[in-house]
This record gives structure tokens, C-alpha cells and sequence, in this order.
């Protein structure tokens, strides 16, 4: 009997198999924030990012990932200048800057390896563009000039200008894109 | 078993023979006209006598599980020697190396994600077949829009056939036939010596139960997959802990999880065995690979909810079960399991449809077999009990 059991408890997993549904999205979405700069573990996140990075060879395979972690640290500038933690904000653009500025090379070095870059190249300017929209909303939202008043110190932050600075950074990736 | 062993060759020579009828219709094994014109009679063939190109798998299904109940029937006559055995192995390597996968085309995949290292020199965890616009394989691959979904020592292993092809597709087609046709040599093999370690009188059936049974003659030595290597690396493990080599069975199961990651199920089993032998306690083998062919059965049986339940992952039990002394109904269940897996096939061949009323077809023609094997097992037992009741 309870073979038996055993049995029909199997076979219900053959005839009544479960099923599990993909969600499939099509525009360009910017990431989830996740762990941000200034939470205890974002250590963790920063160096598995670091480690993820030895295993990236080839230009294409470079290129999303380059494109991945400048999104990320986009992101991340993104929600902090909404939060108005504005110093940590400026070093996640200043990341941001690093990163997409690694892409355009990318795309050139994997064209003279006779690999067609269109698709790449879309992608490219469509998260340029993304960012762009995103950047030209918060230079009306940061001050020019700020002191920013921690515990023991005091720094001078030109949010407006580093942000400002980026816009012409990816106004300049857009029109070489072109 | 000469006679026997004729009829088998010449059933696997149709099987191989029928196997070009579902050659996909944008690859071009062969450039020469005659094959370009013979493979286009093949191809109205499959699509306008569906009936009849789907009769003949049947039937060639059919033919090849009745010759092997008889080389167990045989076997359990002790009519079968390992001699046999090796000359009905080479026979089936040989004539399934030259059938087409028509089943599946996951070796496609396995050649494309190796060629995106070893010709493209990028990484196939992250970049896509589709993203090389100008790759010719992209014509008849079914899973170009994926990463590649296998673990980094089976690309690695994938890397040796890539290279040797030097980017010629027929060349890197039969060493990836090869690479997999060796691996279920490696198991068959494993599977004979951890039988005879256990002192199995019946280690030449077992053996026979696994290495020549359809299912895993059609996806192991014909669509190659993967799967005869993930097993390899466990049956490796579990006969390197057998004979109490720690480091390398702990090696080559992290391998076999590095291949296909299912078998991870069977680490609490692993760590488990290992501090049993470490601690010089008497281990009952038996109820080892027992207990490990039931979780790589719950494995299968949740398959779908990854994608589908696919035949080949039948594989994975198959080979644990072949080194069990015990278990008859478990192995008889799985046999007709095994049949009715490979009858799956047979309503999308007639319809050239995968919706419809395809799929509650293939679910009806796989429990079939089981529900029907299930009866006769239970009727059977009951109905000696009642003779030794009334005796």
C-alpha cells in the first residue's frame, strides 16, 4: 500500500507537471538599486562586482558588463541626489563617468574583429538617452554649490556641475554614435 | 546472439537511415548536389507522409526495446559475455555516429557556445549566439537567443573538439559525437565495476539495463547530450569513494555539478557518505545509490518547471539505478518510463505542431506505458499471493 502511494504520488508529478511563467520586458529599464554606498554590506556587492569582472574576456562580453556596472552606479547617483546624500551621489557619477566612457572603445574594437556592432550600438545610445533624461531632470533639482557638513569635516560639493558635466559626456557618446 | 546481434545492427542502420527525414531545413550537412537533392526528398518525405515517417520511429522504437529485453533475458540466462557486450557497444557507437540528431538539437548548442570562445573569444555566460549577426549557425540553432546554460567544466571539456574543428562544422560535429560517445563508453564501463565491487551476480544485466537501453542508446550515442557526462562524473565519484580516494571523488563531483548542475541534489548523500567512511563505518552501497537514484528522480520529475520534461533526463536515474542489486519493479517502472519518454516524440512528428492537442498527447503516451507496467506488476504479485493463500 504504500509502495502504491509512493507510486501515484510520482506519477501525479508526471501528469500534473508544474509550471512556472517568464516575464519578458523590451525597453530599456535601469536597474533596481539594490545595496547602496553607505550600507554596512555594500562591501560585499562592490568586490563580488570586482570579482565577476576576472571572468570577463572579449569585447562584446566586456561591454555589457562595463554597461551593466555603469548603469548600476548610475542608478545608484540617481536615487542618492533624490535622497540629497549628495557627496556620495558625486563619487557614484564620478564611477558612472569611468565606466561609460569604457564602452565606445569597446564597440570599436570588436568592429575590427569584423563583428557587427548595430544591435550593441543601439543598446549603446538608448541607455545614453536613458540617462540623459534622468540627468537633464536632477541638474534642475541639485544645488550649484553646497557645503556638505559631516561629523569632523566639511566638504564643497558642485553637484550642478558634475552633473553638467556628464550630460556633455554622454551628449558627446550619443553624437559618436550617430 | 550472432542473429540477434544482425537484426540489431540492421534496426539501428534504419534508425540512422530515418534520422536524415528531420534534418533541419537550413543546414546543409553536405554541398554536393546529390545530397542537396537526396536530403530534399527526405525532408517532403517527413512533411507530406507524416504518418508514415512517424510509423517507422515507432516502429523502430519497438524493434529496439523487444532485442533488449531479450539481451536481459539473455543476460539473466548467462548466454551474455562481456565480449558481447563490448561488440554490441562498438556495433551501436558506430552505426548512431553516423545518424543525425533529429531529436534534439542541443549538440548545435554545445558547438556554438564552445565556438563563441574558441572563434569569437567571448564569454558564452554573457553573450548570446544571436549576437554574432553574421554566424551561419544562427540558420538552424533553436537556442540562440540563450546564454549558454551548462556549467564551465563542460564548455571547458567542449573546448577540445571546438579547437581540434579549426571552425569546420562537419569536423567539429563528429568530434563533439565522439566526445559524448566516449563518455558513455566511460560509463558503461563504471557502471560494470561498481557492480562488480558490490559482488553483483548481475552486473552484465545492469550493465545491459543502462548501456542498451533505446533511451539511452537515442539520446546519448545519436542527440549527444550532456547528460551521459554529468553521470559520468558521479558514477566516477561514488567509485573513487568505493575505494576510499576522498580528493579525487570530491573533484569529480564538484565536476559533474560544474557540468549540468542537477546532481548538486545528491550532495547531502555525498557529504554524507563521506563522514560514514571517514568515521570507518560499514557503508551499504546498496542503499546509497538507492536513495541517490530517487533524488535524481525527484530532479526529473521537477524538470518542468524549469522548461519542460524532456526523455534525456531519464539518463540521470537510468544510471544510478544500474548499479542497485534490488529494486525490479523500480527498474521495470522505469524501463516503460523510458518508452513511453521516447513516444513524446511522436504526435509533434505527426503534426509538425508543439500546441494544440500535442501536449496532452505526449503526456497520455508517456504514462501509458507506466500505468499499464504498474498494473501488470501489482496484478501479478497479487495474484501469486492469492495462489500461495490458496496453496
Amino acid at each position: 500500500m504504500k509502495k502504491l502511494l509512493i507510486l501515484v504520488f510520482f506519477l501525479g508529478f508526471l501528469f500534473f507537471p508544474l509550471r512556472n511563467v517568464l516575464a519578458v520586458a523590451d525597453n530599456y529599464v535601469l536597474p533596481y538599486p539594490g545595496l547602496m554606498p553607505g550600507n554596512k554590506l555594500y562591501v560585499i556587492k562592490e568586490t563580488w562586482d570586482k570579482f565577476m569582472g576576472l571572468f570577463m574576456w572579449g569585447n562584446f562580453t566586456n561591454f555589457k558588463y562595463e554597461l551593466v556596472m555603469a548603469d548600476k552606479k548610475f542608478v545608484e547617483a540617481k536615487t542618492l541626489y533624490e535622497y540629497g546624500q549628495l557627496e556620495l551621489a558625486g563619487k557614484a557619477l564620478a564611477d558612472y563617468q569611468k565606466r561609460i566612457q569604457k564602452l565606445p572603445p569597446l564597440l570599436v574594437l570588436a568592429q575590427k574583429e569584423e563583428k557587427i556592432i548595430a544591435p550593441q550600438n543601439e543598446i549603446l545610445k538608448m541607455a545614453v538617452k536613458k540617462h540623459l533624461d534622468v540627468l537633464e531632470r536632477l541638474a534642475n533639482e541639485v544645488p550649484q554649490q553646497t557645503t556638505w557638513v559631516q561629523e569632523k569635516r566639511e566638504v564643497m560639493l558642485n553637484p550642478k556641475q558634475l552633473i553638467n558635466q556628464t550630460i556633455i559626456l554622454d551628449q558627446n557618446i550619443l553624437d559618436s554614435r550617430d | 546472439m550472432l542473429i540477434f546481434t544482425f537484426i540489431y545492427s540492421l534496426v539501428l542502420l534504419f534508425f540512422s537511415a530515418w534520422s536524415y527525414l528531420y534534418v533541419d531545413w537550413h543546414l546543409e550537412l553536405l554541398q554536393y548536389s546529390w545530397y542537396k537533392n537526396l536530403q530534399t526528398i527526405l525532408w517532403n518525405f517527413s512533411l507530406n507522409q507524416r504518418v508514415l515517417s512517424a510509423s517507422f520511429y515507432v516502429l523502430i522504437i519497438f524493434v529496439l526495446y523487444a532485442l533488449y529485453f531479450l539481451f536481459l533475458f539473455l543476460a539473466k540466462q548467462k548466454k551474455v559475455t562481456s565480449k558481447n557486450i563490448i561488440i554490441l557497444g562498438a556495433i551501436s557507437s558506430v552505426i548512431l555516429f553516423f545518424s543525425h540528431p533529429a531529436l534534439s538539437h542541443d549538440i548545435f548548442n554545445y558547438i556554438m557556445s564552445a565556438k563563441i570562445v574558441t572563434f569569437y573569444h567571448e564569454n558564452p555566460w554573457m553573450v548570446m549566439p544571436i549576437e554574432f549577426i553574421k554566424e551561419p549557425m544562427l540558420n538552424f540553432l533553436h537556442a540562440g537567443n540563450k546564454i549558454v546554460l551548462y556549467g564551465p567544466v563542460w564548455v571547458l571539456i567542449t573546448l577540445i573538439p571546438s579547437s581540434l574543428g579549426q571552425n569546420n562544422f562537419l569536423l567539429t560535429f563528429g568530434l563533439f559525437k565522439i566526445l559524448v560517445l566516449a563518455f558513455y563508453a566511460g560509463s558503461a564501463w563504471l557502471i560494470y565495476r561498481i557492480n562488480k565491487e558490490q559482488k553483483n551476480a548481475e552486473a552484465i544485466q545492469n550493465l545491459i539495463f543502462f548501456a542498451f537501453n533505446p533511451l539511452v542508446l537515442i539520446e546519448t550515442l545519436s542527440s549527444s547530450h550532456n547528460d551521459i557526462v554529468m553521470m559520468f562524473f558521479v558514477l566516477l565519484s561514488f567509485y573513487l569513494l568505493m575505494k576510499k580516494n576522498f580528493l579525487s571523488s570530491i573533484v569529480y563531483f564538484l565536476f559533474s555539478v560544474a557540468i549540468k548542475y542537477a546532481s548538486i541534489i545528491l550532495l547531502p548523500l555525498y557529504l554524507f557518505l563521506v563522514y560514514k567512511i571517514n568515521k570507518k563505518e560499514t557503508i551499504d552501497w546498496e542503499k546509497i545509490f538507492s536513495w541517490a537514484a530517487i533524488l535524481m528522480f525527484i530532479v526529473f520529475l521537477l524538470s518542468p518547471l524549469r522548461e519542460e520534461l524532456y526523455p534525456w533526463y531519464l539518463i540521470w536515474t537510468l544510471g544510478l539505478v544500474a548499479v542497485t542489486k534490488n529494486h525490479q519493479f523500480f527498474k521495470v517502472f522505469l524501463t516503460a518510463l523510458s518508452f513511453g519518454l521516447l513516444m513524446r516524440y511522436v504526435p509533434f512528428m505527426l503534426t509538425y505542431d508543439w500546441f494544440g492537442y500535442t501536449p496532452l498527447v505526449k503526456k497520455i503516451v508517456t504514462l501509458a506505458p507506466c500505468f499499464l507496467v504498474t498494473a501488470g506488476f501489482w496484478g501479478i504479485k497479487y495474484l501469486r499471493q492469492k495462489n500461495r493463500t490458496v496453496t
